[in-house]
C-alpha cells in the first residue's frame, strides 16, 4: 500500500494520464457493428506469419498481426461484405470477401502461399496504410529471408547481419559483439521466445549462437523501446523460434566451412514440433579470423520447441515448450595451455491466448542458465568461473478497444543468481555472488484512434530490485507518431531505462572468450539511461522510403571494470557515466527485381571513469552501409554489400622502455639483459584508426531435384582484399588486419 | 542482361574502391623521453644490481641494441636500509661469456638484507632527475604445523601438506604475497668410504611432452600451501638408486621446500607482468605496475627460506634406504 500511495505521489501526472485515457475509451457497442479477427499462415507450413499486412479495401484502412500471426479489426460495420487482402515479405498477397456479422467476432483466417522463385519484395498493398500511425520509432523488423540473401562470412549469422542498420556498430570482423548508440555490448538484451541469452556467441565472440534456421521473428530495437521490454540500457533483440511444419514431416541439411546443421520438423496431434541442431566440425577456416592461429574450438547447438493448440481443450489457446543449448569447448589438451568452456541452457514454457472478446493474453515462464569457466592450468591464463541462472515469469495482456486504441499490461517476476570467481589483472582473486529478485508491473496506452497520430504512452514500475538500489524505480516510456501526410511521418520516443546486471569485462580487449555476467555490487548505483530520439518516416514513391532518425542517449552509474584494484577490499568495478548522440539516414529502394538499401550514420560517444573523458572503442564517427540484392532469374540471386566506417579510436604508444621480464625465479634469473621493449601509451583512445571498408559478394542458386530442393551458396568476403587494421600489436609493432579476402561457400538440401 | 549489369557494376565499384584508397598511418603518439629503474635485492647474496634506462621513440625489435643505447650512466644511485646505513650503487658494464653482449648495471657487493628490512633508494640522473622508491623485505616464515602434514607420507597416504605462516616476530602475509616453492629431496650417498650430500628436485607435477615425462615445479603463486603427490614421492626415491643393487649406500634425510617468497611491491609487479588473459583473448592496453616516483620499472625484494619434512622410516625402508631416525 505504502509503495502504492509513493507511485501515486511520485507519478501523478503520468497515472492521471494514463487513467484519463482509459477512461474515456469506453467500448462503444452498437448492434451493427462486428469484429474480425484471423491468423495468418504459410499454406505449406502452417507457420504463422507475424507482421503481416491485412488491409481492408472498403474502409481503406489496415492493421499488421501480431508476433503470433493474429489480426483483429475491433468495430467493422456488419451484415456487409469486405474485401480483406492479407500480404507479407516473399508470400503471393490473398484476398478474400469477408462478411462480417453483427455482435460477434468474424474469423476469417489467411493461407499465403510462399514465392519461391519470385524476388522476395513485400508486395505494396495497403503498406502505407497498416503503418500510418504505428508507434515504432527506433524498431526494425528483420525478415530472416532478408538475413538469408546477405554475404556470409563462414556461417549466417543473425547478429552480423545487423551492421547493416544505422546506429549499429561492429569493432571488428572477428566478432559478432554489437554496440548501438554509444551503448556497449552487455546494454544489449537478447531474448529467445522470451528468455533472456547471456553470451549468445560460439568462438569467441565470431558469430551468434543463433542458428538463423531456427528464427522466425526477429524484432530489434535500437533505442526508445516500449514498456513491455526492460531490463537492459540498449538495445532489445527479440527473436522467436520457428513453431513447425503442421502439415507434413519435413527436414533439411547444410554444410559450411565450419559447421554441419539438420532440421527437422513436423505435425503432432494438435501441434507441432522443430528440431534444430548444428555441430562444428573443422576450424581450419578460422584462421582467417584469427591472425592464422589454430585455435581447436569444438561447439554445437540446439534448439527443440513443441506447439499444441487442441481447439476442442481450450478454444483459442496455444501452448509451446522449448528448450535451447549451446555449448563451446576449447580444450588445448596441455597441462601449460589454458581450457575453456561456456554453455547455456534455456527452457522456457509459453501459454498464448486468444479470447472471445478483443482480448489476447501471453503467460512466459523460462529458466535460463549460463556456465563459462575459464581453467588456466599452468598457463598464464587468469581464472574465471562464472554460473548465472535467471527464472522469469511474465503475463501480458492487450486488450483492443473498437477505437483502435489498446490497452497493453502485464508484469513480470525475475529471479537471478550469479556466481563469479575470477582473476584480476594484478592477479587477485575475487569472488563475487548476488542473488535477487525483480517484480515489476508494465502498463501502456497505445492511442491509434486517430488516423494521423499514434501514441504509445506507458512505463514499468520496479517495485524490487535484482541490485540492492534496483528497487522502487518507475521507468516511463513515450513513442509518438504523426503523419500530416499520408507519405510522411514524424515520430518521437523518450524513455527511461535500468539496468541491474552488468558484466566483468574489460574494454581493454577487443576478443574475448566470454563475459561473466553479475548483479550490480551493492556498493554502486543501478546504471540508467535516458533516450530521445526523433525521427522521420517519408515515401518518396510507392517504391522508395527515406528514414532518418536523431537521437541523444544519456548512461549514468554504468560499470567499468577498476583498473586499481589491488587489493581484496578494493571494489572490482567502479561507476562510469556516457552520452552519445548523432544522426542515423537510411534508404531503402524496392524497384523490380532489384532491391538497393543504403544507410549512413553520424554518431559521437563519451564515456567517463574516474573523471577521464574518452571516446568508447566502439566510437565510430562515420559509417555508411550500402546493400544490393537482386534476383537474377532461374534459381539465382546475387547481392552485394559494401560497408565503410571511419576509423575507431585506439590508444597510441608515445615510445617504448625497457621492462624487466620476470621468469618464475628459480635458476637463472637476471636483472641485467632480461627485458623486452614495452609501451609507453598516450592518452586513452586519443588516436584513431584508418578509415574501414569492405566489399563481399554472394551468389546463390535454388535447385529443385526430385523431392529434395537444394540450395546453394558461394561468398566472397571482402572481395579487393582491403587491409582493414584490427589491432596493433605493442609488443612486435606489427599490424594485426582483419578478414582478407575470404571465398566461403555452403550448401543446404530441403525435403 | 540483368546480370551482366550487376557484374559491370561489381567490378567497376571494386575497381574504384581499390584504387583510391591508399593511406598512411602510424599508431606512434608525441614521444616524451621517461626514465625506468629497476632494483631487486636479493636476500641470497650481498651483490645487488639495479639498471636505469631512459625510453625511446621507436622500438628497432633488437633487444640488444635497445638496451644499450636506451643504458643511463653516470647516475648517482643510493640505497638506504633502515638503519641508517646508506650504499652507494657504482656504474659498472661487463661482458656475458656466453653471448657476448655487453651489459651495463650499477651494483654494490656490500648489503646482505635481512627479512623485515626497510629499504629506500634514489636515483639522481644525470639530466637531474630523481627516481625514488622504497620497499621492504619479507619477513621469516615458519611450518604452519597445523596444516602441514607431520611426516611423509601423511595420514591420508595420498598427499603430502607442506603450510607455511609468518613467523611470530613478522608481520602476516600481505594480502596477494607470491611465493616460488621449490621441493628438494635431500639424501646422503655412500661412494667409497665417503658419504656425498645430494639433493634432487621432486616435481610438484609430471606432464607428458613429446612421448617423455616431464617434472614441472609450481608456477609463482599467493598461496602458501602446497601439495605433493606420494606418486611423485615414490618417483624420485626410485630414481635416486637406479641401478645401483646397493640400496643401505643411500640414507635419506629428509624433503625441504625452499620458498622464494616476493616482497609486497615485487609481487605486484610479477603479477601484472603476467601479459596476457589467455592465449586467445586479445587486449589493446596492457597494465603496467611500478612503484618508481618519477618514472617506470620496479624496487622489490626475494628473500629464499627453507621449511622440511622427514620420512617415516618404515617406509624408507620399503626402498631398501637407510633412515637417520
Amino acid at each position: 500500500m505504502v509503495i502504492f500511495l509513493r507511485i501515486l505521489r511520485i507519478r501523478i501526472p503520468f497515472l492521471v494520464l494514463l487513467i484519463c485515457l482509459f477512461i474515456v475509451n469506453q467500448d462503444v457497442h452498437s448492434q451493427s457493428m462486428g469484429k474480425l479477427r484471423g491468423l495468418v499462415t504459410d499454406s505449406s507450413s502452417g507457420e504463422s506469419l507475424a507482421y503481416a499486412n491485412i488491409f481492408i479495401k472498403e474502409i481503406n484502412s489496415g492493421a499488421s498481426t501480431n508476433e503470433h500471426g493474429y489480426y483483429f479489426f475491433p468495430a467493422l460495420k456488419a451484415n456487409k461484405y469486405y474485401t480483406v487482402t492479407a500480404s507479407y515479405l516473399g508470400y503471393k498477397s490473398k484476398t478474400e470477401k469477408v462478411f462480417i456479422a453483427p455482435n460477434k467476432i468474424t474469423i476469417a483466417g489467411f493461407k499465403l502461399t510462399p514465392v519461391s522463385v519470385e524476388l522476395q519484395t513485400i508486395e505494396k498493398v495497403g503498406k502505407k496504410i497498416v503503418n500510418r500511425n504505428e508507434t515504432d520509432l527506433g524498431l526494425k523488423r528483420i525478415a530472416i529471408s532478408s538475413i538469408k540473401a546477405l554475404p556470409s562470412g563462414v556461417e549466417t549469422d543473425v547478429f552480423r547481419s545487423l551492421q547493416y542498420i544505422p546506429g549499429v556498430n561492429f569493432t571488428a570482423d572477428v566478432s559478432a559483439k554489437y554496440y548501438v548508440r554509444g551503448g556497449d555490448n552487455n546494454q544489449n538484451l537478447v531474448l529467445l521466445n522470451g528468455a533472456p541469452v547471456y553470451n549468445p556467441f560460439h568462438a569467441l565472440g565470431l558469430f551468434s549462437v543463433i542458428d538463423p534456421d531456427m528464427i522466425k521473428n526477429i524484432k530489434f530495437y535500437k533505442g526508445g523501446f516500449t514498456a513491455e521490454y526492460g531490463g537492459r540500457l540498449s538495445t532489445v533483440m527479440d527473436l522467436i523460434t520457428v513453431d513447425g511444419n503442421l502439415n507434413k514431416y519435413s527436414g533439411q541439411a547444410s554444410l559450411s566451412l565450419l559447421t554441419a546443421k539438420a532440421m527437422v520438423e513436423g505435425p503432432i496431434p494438435h501441434g507441432s514440433f522443430a528440431f534444430t541442431g548444428r555441430k562444428s566440425y573443422s576450424t581450419k577456416i578460422l584462421k582467417n579470423f584469427l591472425n592464422d592461429k589454430t585455435i581447436p574450438f569444438d561447439f554445437y547447438d540446439a534448439s527443440f520447441k513443441l506447439n499444441y493448440s487442441n481447439q476442442n481443450l481450450i478454444p483459442g489457446a496455444k501452448f509451446i515448450l522449448h528448450y535451447f543449448t549451446s555449448n563451446d569447448k576449447l580444450n588445448n589438451k596441455d597441462l601449460f595451455k589454458e581450457d575453456f568452456f561456456w554453455q547455456n541452457n534455456i527452457f522456457g514454457f509459453s501459454w498464448y491466448e486468444v479470447y472471445n472478446i478483443p482480448l489476447f493474453s501471453e503467460m512466459n515462464i523460462s529458466v535460463s542458465n549460463f556456465k563459462g569457466k575459464v581453467s588456466p592450468n599452468l598457463s598464464n591464463a587468469r581464472t574465471v568461473n562464472n554460473k548465472l541462472q535467471e527464472i522469469t515469469f511474465k503475463y501480458k495482456f492487450n486488450y483492443l478497444y473498437d477505437n483502435k486504441d489498446e490497452l497493453v499490461g502485464g508484469l513480470q517476476v525475475s529471479s537471478l543468481n550469479t556466481n563469479l570467481l575470477f582473476e584480476n589483472n594484478n592477479g587477485l582473486l575475487s569472488h563475487i555472488d548476488g542473488r535477487g529478485s525483480n517484480f515489476v508491473l508494465f502498463a501502456k496506452y497505445k492511442l491509434l484512434r486517430f488516423e494521423q497520430i499514434g501514441l504509445d504512452i506507458g512505463g514499468r514500475y520496479n517495485f524490487t530490485g535484482i541490485s540492492k538500489n534496483g528497487a522502487n524505480y518507475f521507468e516511463p516510456r513515450i513513442s509518438f507518431t504523426y503523419r500530416p501526410f499520408a507519405s510522411i511521418s514524424v515520430k518521437a520516443a523518450w524513455g527511461k531505462y535500468q539496468q541491474e546486471v552488468t558484466t566483468i569485462s574489460d574494454e581493454n580487449e577487443v576478443v574475448s572468450l566470454f563475459e561473466p555476467y553479475i548483479i550490480v555490487p551493492q556498493y554502486l548505483k543501478t546504471p540508467r539511461a535516458t533516450h530521445y530520439s526523433l525521427g522521420l518516416d517519408i515515401y518518396l514513391t510507392e517504391f522508395w522510403n527515406v528514414q532518418s532518425e536523431v537521437y541523444y542517449k544519456t548512461l549514468s552509474n554504468i560499470t567499468a571494470i577498476n583498473e586499481n584494484k589491488k587489493f581484496s577490499g578494493d571494489p572490482d568495478l567502479v561507476s562510469a557515466k556516457g552520452e552519445s548522440y548523432g544522426l542515423e539516414l537510411s534508404s531503402d529502394i524496392s524497384l523490380g527485381s532489384f532491391r538497393l538499401t543504403t544507410s549512413y550514420t553520424l554518431a559521437y560517444a563519451y564515456k567517463t571513469v574516474d573523471n577521464w573523458l574518452y571516446y568508447p572503442k566502439y566510437d565510430s564517427r562515420h559509417y555508411f552501409n550500402f546493400i544490393l540484392e537482386t534476383n537474377l532469374g532461374k534459381g539465382w540471386k546475387a547481392s552485394l554489400t559494401w560497408v565503410f566506417k571511419t576509423g575507431l579510436p585506439f590508444t597510441p604508444t608515445t615510445g617504448f622502455y625497457q621492462k624487466l621480464l620476470l621468469n618464475d625465479f628459480r635458476g637463472d634469473w637476471d636483472i641485467y639483459s632480461n627485458y623486452i621493449p614495452f609501451s609507453i601509451l598516450g592518452d586513452k583512445n586519443i588516436g584513431r584508426l584508418p578509415n574501414y571498408h569492405r566489399m563481399d559478394i554472394s551468389l546463390s542458386k535454388a535447385v529443385k531435384l526430385g523431392f529434395a530442393k537444394f540450395f546453394i551458396n558461394a561468398s566472397i568476403i571482402n572481395l579487393y582484399n582491403r587491409k582493414n587494421i584490427f589491432f596493433f600489436d605493442r609488443s612486435t609493432g606489427k599490424q594485426v588486419n582483419m578478414l582478407p579476402f575470404l571465398p566461403t561457400f555452403s550448401v543446404k538440401v530441403k525435403i | 542482361m540483368k546480370r551482366k549489369m550487376f557484374i559491370l557494376f561489381l567490378f567497376s565499384t571494386a575497381f574504384f574502391i581499390t584504387e583510391s584508397c591508399e593511406e598512411s598511418f602510424t599508431p606512434y603518439g608525441k614521444f616524451a623521453t621517461k626514465y625506468s629503474l629497476n632494483f631487486i635485492v636479493r636476500s641470497d647474496t650481498s651483490l645487488q644490481v639495479a639498471t636505469v634506462f631512459k625510453s625511446y621513440p621507436l622500438n628497432n625489435n633488437s633487444n640488444v641494441e635497445n638496451r644499450n643505447k636506451s643504458f643511463v650512466h653516470n647516475a648517482f644511485i643510493r640505497l638506504w636500509n633502515g638503519k641508517d646505513v646508506v650504499y652507494f650503487l657504482r656504474d659498472s658494464t661487463m661482458v656475458d661469456t656466453s653471448s657476448g653482449m655487453t651489459l651495463s648495471y650499477y651494483y654494490t657487493n656490500e648489503y646482505k638484507p635481512q627479512p623485515g628490512d626497510n629499504l629506500q633508494v634514489e636515483a639522481l640522473l644525470p639530466d637531474g632527475n630523481r627516481l625514488k622508491s622504497s620497499t621492504k623485505l619479507p619477513g621469516k616464515i615458519t611450518t604452519d604445523s597445523r596444516r602441514s602434514s607431520g611426516i611423509i607420507p601423511s595420514k591420508n597416504g595420498k598427499t603430502v601438506t607442506f603450510a607455511w605462516k609468518p613467523d611470530l616476530n613478522t608481520n602476516p602475509f600481505e594480502e596477494n604475497q607470491v611465493f616460488i616453492p621449490t621441493l628438494y629431496l635431500v639424501y646422503k650417498q655412500k661412494i667409497g668410504q665417503n658419504e656425498v650430500l645430494k639433493k634432487i628436485n621432486i616435481p610438484w607435477k609430471y606432464q607428458v611432452k613429446n612421448g617423455s615425462e616431464v617434472g614441472i615445479n609450481k608456477p609463482p603463486n599467493v598461496t602458501p600451501q602446497i601439495n605433493y603427490s606420494m606418486k611423485n614421492f615414490a618417483k624420485v626415491l626410485k630414481s635416486i638408486s637406479k641401478g645401483d643393487k646397493n640400496k643401505e649406500n643411500y640414507t635419506i634425510l629428509s624433503a625441504v621446500l625452499y620458498i622464494k617468497v616476493l616482497d609486497k611491491n615485487l609481487s605486484e609487479y610479477y603479477l601484472s607482468s603476467k601479459r596476457i588473459f589467455d592465449n586467445f583473448s586479445i587486449r589493446l592496453d596492457v597494465q603496467d605496475f611500478s612503484n618508481i616516483t618519477n618514472g617506470f620499472g620496479i624496487f622489490g625484494s626475494v628473500i629464499e627460506q627453507k621449511i622440511a619434512l622427514v620420512f617415516d622410516k618404515t617406509y624408507i625402508s620399503t626402498f631398501g634406504y637407510q633412515s637417520p631416525l
